[in-house]
């Protein structure tokens, strides 16, 4: 239940997104990071490549690269789990890193990529939503939750 | 060593991955191909609430040209009315129409007096008839520059010439004492039944004629009464109208003193303040 409510989010959040200018922060990234932090391996890249198709469906190329990016996000974050909990910062690091990644591939492939200031806005606002993020869905999805 | 279970879902994990790099192979027309569906599916409920809010825009608009549309017909019909009765008498009013919205009303019985957030400089006069599509409502007895005040036909101070639409009986009809419509100096003999349309008259100075106002609900029979007594309904429900339209003026108009009597004017001491709509 808990897992399919973590996918009913995800889905809200690239509706809420895809209706939003492009200097919106990268609220599927948000929620997929924190879903991942509390899914296991396979769930979590699920997840990924979930969001990743929602999102390649807008794409003006319908290219896949979101899927890739957001699976191995996914993976990534579900690997890398026990640092996230030994340090905070990690968090807000790997949600750069996949800002990054994301990105990169876009710009590498040519799928829409949005322009330097909007870019440069929503990557802004997507790392200072971390905190906020990671408190209020850990709260709403996995309230009680305690990493092994 | 790596448990079983975790390595299952590693593997698991890199074969999703896998597949979406398969999928950036996919010549591009296979991909629209495939994608296109499910964009269809995916995007639905997006669609779907744009659908809704854009029909309940278009409704709301279409539902406010429609109200003007019925109350300018309303209007029209008032005109013809007077034309074929005056025998060539031009008819005194315009049909340009003013819609303004209700902003305040009588805290006592919240359908003596109106207050609409259009004034002066929107074109309203003292004197001009108000109306909604349904029926008459009142008329302007006090306008300010952005506000007007609209004395019902439920005043106790109101008075208007009507008209039995069936039987063309002239009468007088003002607010009892218990707030409903009863007509006056209708003779003893007169045809009056419940469910006939009472319309303006037209014989004093504010409304035109032919203007729907009501229906008769009752014709009680009192053998003692000098006049007939009729009960009319108001078809304007004007305990709820939010939105009404003043029948503007024809400019150089005069509202003549000596038809007071008949829809009486302005209370002198009523005066509006000057302040914008809305605040």
């Amino acid at each position: 239940m808990r897992t399919f409510l973590a996918f009913l989010l995800l889905y809200i959040l690239f509706l809420v997104q895809a209706s939003v200018a492009s200097w919106w922060p990268d609220l599927v990234l948000l929620g997929l990071i924190i879903v991942s932090l509390h899914e296991n391996r396979i769930m979590s890249t699920l997840a990924g490549a979930f969001a990743g198709l929602c999102l390649d469906t807008t794409s003006p190329t319908f290219a896949g690269t979101h899927l890739v990016t957001l699976a191995a996000t996914g993976y990534g974050v579900a690997v890398l789990r026990a640092v996230f909990y030994r340090a905070r910062w990690a968090t807000l690091l790997f949600t750069a890193m996949a800002l990054a990644l994301k990105w990169a591939a876009m710009g590498l492939l040519g799928t829409g990529l949005p322009g330097l200031p909007a870019l440069l806005a929503s990557s802004a606002l997507t790392l200072l939503l971390v905190p906020l993020a990671e408190l209020g869905l850990t709260r709403l999805l996995y309230h009680g939750w305690q990493p092994a | 060593m790596r448990p079983v279970v975790t390595a299952w879902q590693d593997r698991a994990a890199w074969l999703v991955i896998l597949l979406g790099l398969v999928l950036l192979l996919f010549p591009h027309r296979l991909r629209i191909t495939v994608m296109q569906p499910l964009q269809v599916a995916l995007l639905a409920p997006l669609r779907l609430g744009t659908t809704v809010s854009q029909s309940l825009r278009e409704a709301r608009t279409e539902n406010e040209r429609l109200s003007m549309l019925a109350a300018q017909l309303a209007v029209a019909n008032a005109r013809l009315e007077s034309a074929a009765q005056g025998a060539g008498e031009a008819p005194r009013v315009n049909s340009a129409l003013i819609a303004a919205p209700v902003i305040d009303r009588d805290i006592a019985t919240f359908e003596h007096w109106l207050v609409i957030s259009r004034g002066s400089l929107h074109g309203v006069r003292p004197g001009a008839p108000v109306i909604t599509p349904d029926g008459v409502c009142g008329k302007v007895v006090a306008a300010g520059p952005h506000q007007s005040l609209v004395q019902t036909l439920l005043a106790p101070e109101s008075r208007i010439a009507v008209l039995n639409l069936r039987s063309r009986v002239p009468a007088l009809a003002r607010p009892d004492r218990s707030g409903r419509l009863v007509l006056d100096y209708a003779p003893k003999d007169s045809d009056f039944k419940p469910g006939d349309t009472v319309v303006t008259a037209g014989l004093g100075t504010v409304f035109p004629k032919g203007l729907r106002l009501g229906e008769v609900t009752a014709v009680p029979d009192r053998p003692e009464a000098l006049f007939k007594p009729v009960a009319v309904r108001l078809f304007a429900d004007l305990s709820r109208v939010e939105r009404v339209f003043v029948i503007s003026l024809p400019s150089g108009a005069q509202i003549a003193d000596g038809a007071g009597w008949l829809e009486n004017m302005a209370p002198p001491e009523v005066t509006i303040p000057d302040q914008p709509a809305g605040q």
